[in-house]
């Protein structure tokens, strides 16, 4: 047949541009809207791909089970299979359905195109995993739509299954158990930087509908001889079954969100002696952020705050599996953005006994050191947004500053001892800090 | 009764070349064939004489009934080029809503169902669902379908196309049996089997009549050397080479 | 007529696609969905029930194309006023059903989604007569069209949505009695013109 013939004897041609406007229509309409880029160094395109395909699944696996259906009712309707042809069942298939994948390819295609250029970003190899899987499992839902147009008739089967797919999938983010939105083909989450859709996490959606598809492509099957047919019934139901079952047995330990593996963006290291690491993207600040935590680190251990120091600083967006005790993770390069590194690292230095210290003392604490590291206003400012929800907000800020205030007058012993002193009676029962 | 065409003009899209122009055609009495190359407008002509549709200038009577009269329709019967086989129907039962739809009661139309099938020889077959039947015999049902309310005009569009030589003798009974009557207008490709049992003859080529008339006259067109039995078949190559 | 209630498959087809359409008002109820909205970046709560009235107009799609064309384009019995009684009953039958739902559970839906029914029928009438057969596209992007622009924000639909309007909107009902209106008026006048095959 063709190139032209085999295209225009499709409904996937005349449905065509309907799909893709809704694609555009999303992306502009609805992607846009809710996504936040963060900062434009760190563009990945996993990410980038995997948040503007969140919301166009429902819709290609819809068009491509009710395309499926449709085919399938214009070959019977047509009498291909009562011409007896020649040609193989599985190649007449394929035939058929071809322009349908090439939609659903046009689809996913036109959905990353346009984030991605509207990103800046390349394409990556890692980033075509999510699109291949939503490629291989619009395949599956065409062939499950195309098995139910050979047994029921395409004018009801087509739309209610384009509909109940599309509730299906789209909703798959709310059920409850988990698991059955890690198998609805929807990859539930959007993918950090550095992060990658697991083998499993997109293994277990591809098992699940693929499985249906063969089996239902089984139990449609026409053989000729009753052993065979058995046979095949048999083998289509445990096909369903085993990859249902199969599907389940790969997520079913797994919470809200699909697991991914983290580490897969490019990192750069920097200090021999305390060495901190950022993405490469973002390695232009390390000479600032390493100055930064080692001034703070200095300052503290000079007013006498006993300070462990890291093997390592390492950046939350590059971290990879379980964190060593000795290692610190802050997130880096936002801190940096906001020129708070000095914050966090105070933060991260001053460490109570216990896990709910008594409030005022704790912050008069906190307050204090930030002070040491210099860094005194940003702490306030700080506080002062957490304190506007109290009622007498206003009043626990003022005395915390009184607190902090006359501390520093004490000589640096004496305040060394103090915070000692301080931090164990945070964390003693009906006591509060005092002056000195 | 007479069908007349009058002037008619029919396009299957208003900005599409007409089928047929400004045709003027009487059908005459007894069994008249129609010939005519692919796409010369016989199943078009047809319609329009059925009442399926309506011509866009002109007009389809028969004697003083227009085509959309109930009465026209009830005397007209149609069997189209292609007959559905309806899926929940029986091969009688579909003969048997034909003859309903054509205005008889249930019992009328069920005793005549049974009567049509077997006119046709297809009486053994009553019983199938008409989505069981072969080609040949879906064919038959449509004869049987036309014949079953004794229309005064049956409109028959290729009816022994797909049937083997036998159901075609039938066919040919068939028609042999019709009463002086009833006013048949068939088209076929069979110009061997039929222009010679017909009592006239139509040839419409490019939606236009280039002979219409008995069968003898359409006969003599034949070359005089013409082979005995497919005198038929020279007359028509012999007056569509004339024409070309 | 007995006849023509099998050619059109009543029994096998619409009575088995009028007790899906019960099974689904009762079983889907008041649930909602979030599905992703075009107008706005997140998601808008739908009402699965939004759904149910698809096989019902797609198995009167398949029932108005089950006709031995031949017989009834030439026939004496008024095949049209037939068929446009059976759209009705059909229709009927699912505000009955809806109302009876209603009564027995107190589903506030139930009412809404026999009201569906009827719009959609009429949606369905009105656009086959130009194009037949894939009509049944009209009331399934009319669904999709409720879901991606259908509503605005704040709590509200679209007055134009019809589907998800309450029970008791009554601009939302005469919708629906004007669609079916204007349906049945198409399908029992405007004729389809289908070229015959070459001869």
């Amino acid at each position: 047949m063709r190139f032209r013939t085999w295209l225009r004897a499709s409904a996937a041609l005349w449905l065509a541009p309907l799909a893709l406007a809704l694609i555009v229509l999303y992306f502009y309409g609805g992607h846009l809207a809710d996504y936040r880029p963060g900062d434009p160094r760190l563009g990945y395109a996993p990410r980038t791909v995997s948040a503007v395909l969140l919301s166009v699944y429902p819709l290609i696996y819809a068009t491509a089970v009710a395309l499926g259906a449709w085919e399938s009712g214009r070959l019977r309707r047509d009498g291909v299979w009562a011409l007896g042809p020649a040609r193989s069942r599985a190649g007449l298939i394929a035939q058929a359905l071809a322009p349908v994948w090439l939609l659903a390819g046009l689809m996913i295609g036109l959905a990353i195109g346009l984030a991605l250029v509207h990103e800046g970003q390349a394409p990556t190899v890692a980033s075509l995993v999510l699109p291949g899987m939503a490629w291989a499992l619009a395949i599956a839902h065409s062939l499950i739509g195309f098995a139910a147009g050979l047994v029921l008739p395409r004018i009801v089967v087509a739309p209610v299954l384009a509909l109940a797919v599309f509730y299906a999938v789209a909703a798959a983010w709310s059920y409850e158990p988990f698991w059955l939105r890690h198998i609805s083909g929807q990859y539930p989450g959007e993918l950090g930087f550095g992060q990658l859709p697991t083998a499993a996490s997109v293994g277990a959606p591809v098992l699940f509908a693929g499985a249906i598809a063969l089996g239902l492509t089984l139990l449609t099957t026409p053989v000729w001889r009753p052993v065979w047919r058995v046979g095949c019934a048999v083998a289509g139901c445990l096909a369903m079954l085993g990859g249902t079952v199969g599907a389940y047995a790969m997520v079913r330990d797994w919470g809200h969100s699909p697991s991914a593996s983290t580490g897969h963006a490019q990192v750069r290291c920097a200090g021999d002696e305390l060495p901190v690491c950022v993405p490469a993207a973002t390695a232009g600040d390390l000479p600032a952020v390493r100055a930064d935590i080692g001034e703070t680190l200095r300052l503290l251990t000079d007013a006498g705050v006993p300070v462990e120091p890291p093997a390592r600083v390492e950046d939350r967006l590059i971290a990879e599996g379980e964190r060593p005790p000795d290692t610190w993770r802050l997130p880096l390069t936002s801190l940096h953005s906001a020129d708070t590194t000095q914050l966090a690292v105070v933060d991260t230095v001053v460490v109570f006994p216990c896990a709910e210290p008594d409030g005022t003392t704790a912050r008069t604490v906190m307050l204090w050191a930030a002070g040491v590291a210099g860094v005194a206003d940003d702490y306030l400012q700080r506080q002062r947004e957490e304190l506007l929800v109290y009622q007498d907000g206003a009043q626990i800020l003022d005395e915390i500053v009184e607190q902090a205030v006359a501390v520093t007058e004490l000589s640096p012993a004496e305040q060394a001892d103090w915070y000692r002193n301080t931090l164990a009676a945070a964390c003693a029962p009906g006591e509060s800090a005092g002056g000195a | 009764m007479t069908l007349q065409l009058r002037a008619c003009t029919y396009a299957y899209r208003p900005w599409a070349r007409p089928v047929l122009s400004g045709l003027d055609y009487r059908l005459p009495p007894g069994v008249t064939v129609l010939l005519g190359p692919n796409g010369a407008g016989k199943s078009t002509l047809l319609r329009l004489a059925a009442g399926v549709t309506r011509p866009r200038a002109g007009s389809v009577s028969l004697d003083d009934l227009p085509s959309q009269a109930r009465a026209y329709r009830g005397a007209v019967a149609w069997m189209p080029q292609h007959i559905t086989a309806m899926t929940a129907l029986t091969a009688r039962e579909q003969v048997a809503y034909t003859g309903w739809l054509k205005g008889m009661n249930r019992a009328d139309a069920w005793t005549a169902s049974a009567t049509a099938l077997a006119r046709v020889d297809l009486a053994d077959e009553a019983d199938t669902r008409a989505r069981r039947l072969s080609g040949g015999q879906l064919r038959r049902v449509g004869v049987a379908a036309a014949l079953v309310h004794g229309a005064r005009v049956l409109l028959l569009d290729e009816p022994t196309a797909g049937m083997d030589p036998r159901q075609r003798r039938v066919f040919r009974d068939v028609l042999a049996t019709l009463t002086d009557e009833v006013t048949v207008l068939l088209s076929t490709h069979d110009v061997a089997d039929l222009a010679e049992e017909s009592d006239h003859v139509t040839v419409l080529e490019a939606g236009r009549i280039r002979y219409t008339g008995s069968t003898e006259g359409f006969l003599s067109h034949a070359p005089a050397d013409a082979v005995a039995g497919r005198r038929a078949e020279a007359a028509y190559t012999a007056l569509s080479e004339t024409t070309a | 007529m007995r006849w023509w209630l099998r050619a059109r498959r009543a029994l096998s087809v619409l009575l088995v696609a009028l007790g899906v359409f019960t099974a689904a008002v009762m079983v889907l109820g008041d649930a909602t969905v979030e599905l992703p909205s075009l107008l706005s970046g997140s998601a808008n709560p739908v009402l699965f029930v939004l759904m149910a009235p698809i096989p019902v107009v797609a198995a009167l799609e398949l029932s108005l194309g089950s006709r031995l064309v031949e017989a009834e384009e030439t026939a004496t019995r008024r095949v049209r006023a037939l068929d446009s009684g059976l759209v009705i009953g059909v229709c009927a039958t699912a505000l009955a059903v809806g109302g009876a739902i209603h009564l027995l559970t107190g589903n506030e839906h139930a009412v809404a989604s026999g009201r569906n029914v009827v719009f959609l029928t009429g949606l369905l009438l009105c656009v086959r007569v130009f194009v037949g057969q894939p009509a049944i596209a009209a009331p399934v992007l009319w669904v999709f069209a409720v879901i991606f622009v259908g509503y605005s924000g704040g709590g509200h639909w679209a007055f134009w949505t019809v589907l998800p309007k309450p029970s008791g909107d009554a601009p939302a009902a005469l919708a629906a009695m004007l669609a079916l209106t204007i349906g049945l008026l198409l399908h029992g006048t405007v004729r389809r013109t289908v070229a015959p095959s070459i001869t």
